[in-house]
């Protein structure tokens, strides 16, 4: 038989997930982001239990400025510890934002690959449903669902998640369309692979780049989302959240600016981390680094 | 010589057509003819060449082969079964015997799975022995195909398009079939590599005993390659002939200019027999013979009726009014 | 009167400067292309044959560079030139055919006002005066329709129509050299030959020089007057075409020729084809001699020292070590 010459003798075999992951680490604004997120987590993970103050609790004079009575971060207009309200906050913030987010993209995913993958009839129907739910003012609809289901974390949830999945689905729709004109999905096909072999084990890990930057966006959106329907105060009032704490202490903006600022910048920085990292894994997955 | 009692491959008056989206809510609906009424028989071991230009419908007629595209009628029967009537269970079942090559070594190999993943997958889809058998499997193929073993644990874009290539001939091989189908499966390497792949495709066919339906654009790599050749534009046969008897004496037209446009080492030939224009559209066929339009010899018979294949001697046949 | 070669190269040299390393892609490419005549580099991919057609343009892309070598045109030299000039230049006097049209044409406008585009900016016609002038340009290369057709849209063509639509842009404002980089390796062979065919008669009519890079030495025959072999990144043999195919001197360019199967009236006994072992060294590991080396049939120890310097005659020259003894 013919022997070729060898391949050529790279060091380590790199899979294309540490390709990917080993630019991450390279780009400066994604680590920020990740460090500040981190800190972020840390802070809601454990903050709570070390601080143990209830952010319920009426602890002092209402809107204190921060440093005085042994209130790090002051108190709001009833009296209430701010940083123990953000503490709590940024727990309601992430989880809400996080699950939300998942909700969001197995939709997506799944209206968007089955419609890229088989086309035709199935294509037309799933995009018009696609278009009716982008066509709906996101906080008006997600305000009557609130409304029709009393408003709590789970409500919140679902709701925001179902708002957000249209983009997913389109962009997963593309992906498909492409990826699975490739000659390597033939291969797959002509070796007998069934159709959902095809959709999850050949075609969607090769979506994946632009999928993982779309969810870490949305993860964004979900939190400011629950921050803005908590904001209108539709959120659940028995937790509290960094949007009902900005709606609260709004009005006293004049007097005492810290107790709407300080958690409206937790919420600024959450998102920024994500967006950070968003920005990262974008660039570290860039095209460029495909194969094809 | 061409026909053969109990031919491996018998393709028998098969058609392959693609509706097309209708412009507008009212436009109407337009269907693209892609292969209309191939019939070819292939016995085992030998070689098919399948000449033509695109929009010949060389490609399509691959996929077809494949049940990689519907197929509007027709059939197509290997080994006495006839592949447009399987399904289910039963056509995968049969996909172990017809394997497929491809031209575009960037684009055929998945590009998250590891080299032996890839080569071993139609085994993992077929369930086709034991996790240490594939795994033998896959080292006798790589060196069936000429690469290291060390290779298996790579990724594909470690490779150049040669050595890719190569991958995807093991992968085809894995399930021991009788039949590959070559689309143009050196069109994309440089003249060199192209050589030690038909080579390796050579040696591999008579070691296994393959059958290939070898389709290409470049008529040296054909006659290089096949024992039997068939031309075809816009969808149809136009000839068809053993390998000899179509490069002594080629008859239709179209096959006459394929071969005049070719480019040889005789140092300038004269610009003859060149047809001018392109082919008609696969949507809008042209009613009568399709070359019609750029046949230097063409009359009016030719553009009322199509021309039926018809035999002009020891099993060469051309589809033409004026043969 | 412009004495010696309408265009001419020498010694160019181009490195990639990445982080981790350079690498030289072309080593001392020299050679010239005469008024009317067409001048071929083939080599395969990795040789640097279409590096060199970027770097006479000025189009490598970074972090590559020219970092030697000379490029004159009328004598007039170009490597220095600042950019603004060089745009003068690029698409006026010398101008580029690429492989894939459909990258190269812009698909958002027709090919007729992209065709307009290049006479306006290079020869400063008004659009009328541009527009009568592309219908002419359509069809001197031979697009029927040629007014219809200025108003299509590239997706709208065949391949072979819109090659024949980048000819016209760049033949448009009359270049002295037209660059074409593997012009028909998308098209059908009988297209490919009425392009070919094309490129002489435009020759013929406006005395143009054509260099063509291409990996197929049937299309060095068949257009070719003289030819340029080049292996990772230097010209090994040079010389007339006729010359170089017919009795090909370095090992490279006859196992070139032969391994590429032709058509032949007789049929053929099936054998192997003769290959060349092993493939293109990378740029960043070449062997410490003779660059191909590792791959030829007929090395000697000699070999393996150092990159063999050219022999021969400016007409006829061959990078081998075997030729040192003619």
């Amino acid at each position: 038989m013919t022997v070729s010459a060898e391949p050529d003798p790279l060091d380590g075999v790199p899979s294309p997930l540490r390709e990917h992951a080993r630019f991450f680490v390279r780009h400066g604004s994604g680590m920020l982001g990740l460090s500040i997120l981190l800190l972020i987590v840390a802070a809601s993970l454990a903050g709570p239990a070390l601080y143990g103050v209830d952010p319920f609790d009426v602890v002092a004079a209402p809107l204190l400025p921060p440093g005085t009575d042994g209130l790090p971060l002051g108190s709001d207009y009833i009296g209430r510890d701010i940083l123990a309200g953000v503490l709590q906050g940024g727990r309601v913030s992430l989880m809400v934002g996080v699950l939300a987010a998942v909700i969001s993209m197995a939709l997506g995913t799944t209206i968007g690959s089955l419609a890229g993958f088989y086309g035709g009839r199935v294509d037309q129907l799933l995009m018009s449903f696609t278009e009716f739910f982008q066509v709906l003012p996101a906080l008006v609809f997600a305000m009557a669902l609130v409304t029709l289901f009393s408003p709590s974390l789970a409500t919140i949830t679902v709701v925001v998640g179902v708002v957000s999945w249209t983009g997913v689905a389109r962009l997963t729709r593309a992906e498909f369309l492409r990826i699975r004109e490739l000659d390597f999905v033939r291969a797959s096909r002509a070796a007998g692979a069934s159709d959902a072999r095809l959709i999850w084990r050949v075609i969607l890990p090769n979506a994946m780049p632009p999928l993982m930057v779309a969810g870490t966006l949305t993860v964004g959106i979900a939190i400011l989302f629950e921050g803005g329907l908590s904001f209108l105060g539709l959120g659940d009032p028995n937790v509290m959240s960094w949007g009902l704490m900005i709606g609260g202490n709004r009005g006293y903006m004049l007097d005492a600016w810290w107790a709407a600022t300080i958690p409206g910048a937790a919420l600024f920085l959450a998102v920024l981390s994500i967006s950070l990292i968003g920005d990262g894994l974008n660039d570290a997955l860039n095209p460029s680094l495909r194969q094809w | 010589m061409l026909e053969e009692a109990h031919p491996l491959l018998s393709v028998s008056r098969l058609v392959v057509t693609f509706d097309l989206p209708r412009k507008g809510l009212l436009g109407r609906p337009t269907v693209l003819h892609a292969v209309r009424d191939v019939s070819l028989t292939l016995g085992s071991g030998r070689t098919l060449g399948i000449v033509g230009e695109s929009g010949s419908g060389k490609s399509t007629l691959a996929l077809a082969l494949m049940r990689l595209v519907p197929i509007a009628s027709g059939s197509v029967v290997l080994r006495g079964e006839d592949l447009t009537r399987l399904g289910g269970r039963a056509l995968r079942d049969t996909r172990r015997r017809i394997q497929m090559i491809f031209q575009d070594p960037q684009s055929s190999l998945n590009p998250r799975l590891r080299v032996r993943d890839v080569i071993r997958e139609p085994l993992d889809i077929l369930a086709i022995g034991t996790a240490a058998e594939r795994r033998r499997r896959v080292d006798e193929l790589l060196d069936a195909v000429g690469l290291a073993r060390a290779a298996g644990a790579r990724f594909p874009h470690q490779f150049s398009g040669g050595q890719r290539q190569r991958i995807g001939i093991a992968r085809a091989l894995s399930t021991r079939p009788d039949l590959i189908v070559c689309d143009e499966p050196v069109s994309a390497l440089d003249v060199a590599v192209q050589a030690q792949i038909l080579n390796l495709l050579r040696d591999l066919q008579e070691t296994f005993g393959l059958a290939y339906v070898f389709i290409s654009h470049d008529l040296g790599v054909v006659q290089h390659m096949a024992d039997d050749v068939a031309v075809m534009y816009l969808g149809r046969i136009v000839e068809l002939a053993s390998r000899s008897s179509f490069f002594s004496k080629p008859r239709h037209p179209y096959s006459i200019a394929l071969l005049a446009a070719a480019p040889t080492m005789e140092h300038r030939t004269s610009p003859s027999g060149v047809p001018a224009g392109e082919p008609p559209s696969p949507i809008n066929l042209p009613s009568g013979c399709a070359f019609a339009s750029r046949c230097p010899l063409a009359q009016s018979p030719c553009r009322e009726r199509a021309p039926e294949l018809k035999d002009v001697g020891t099993g060469h046949k051309v589809a033409c009014h004026l043969v | 009167m412009v004495t010696g070669p309408l265009f001419a190269v020498e010694d160019l040299h181009v490195t990639f400067a990445m982080r981790a390393r350079s690498v030289e892609v072309l080593k001392g490419v020299s050679f010239d292309v005469e008024a009317g005549e067409t001048v071929c580099i083939v080599g395969e991919s990795g040789s640097g044959k279409s590096m060199t057609a970027l770097a006479v343009l000025g189009l490598v892309p970074s972090p590559g560079a020219i970092t030697g070598g000379r490029i004159c045109l009328e004598g007039r030299e170009l490597s220095g030139m600042p950019r603004k000039a060089l745009r003068g230049v690029r698409g006026a006097k010398i101008s580029m055919v690429f492989q894939e049209p459909m990258s190269s044409l812009n698909p958002v406008l027709t090919v007729g006002s992209q065709v307009a585009e290049v006479l306006r900016q290079h020869e400063g016609l008004t659009s009328k005066q541009a527009g009568a002038r592309v219908v002419d340009l359509f069809r001197a290369v031979g697009i029927p329709a040629a007014e219809e057709r200025a108003a299509a849209y590239p997706h709208q063509m065949s391949g072979g129509m819109r090659q024949r639509v980048m000819i016209a842009m760049a033949i448009a404002c009359r270049p002295k050299l037209l660059i074409a980089d593997e012009p028909t390796t998308a098209l059908d062979v009988t297209v490919q030959k009425q392009i070919l065919q094309l490129l002489k008669e435009i020759q013929k009519q406006s005395r143009m020089a054509i260099l063509l890079i291409t990996h197929d030495m049937g299309i060095v025959s068949e257009i070719g007057d003289r030819v340029i072999v080049m292996y990772a990144g230097r010209p090994v043999e040079t010389g007339a075409v006729s010359d170089v195919l017919g009795n090909p001197r370095h090992p490279y360019t006859s196992a070139l020729i032969a391994c590429a199967p032709r058509v032949a009236a007789q049929d053929a006994r099936r054998s192997r084809l003769p290959e060349i072992p092993g493939m293109v060294p990378p740029l960043e590991r070449l062997p410490r001699g003779c660059a191909f080396e590792p791959r030829c049939p007929r090395s000697v120890p000699a070999c393996r020292d150092a990159p063999p310097p050219y022999f021969g005659s400016a007409a006829r020259r061959v990078a081998c070590w075997l030729e040192e003894r003619r």
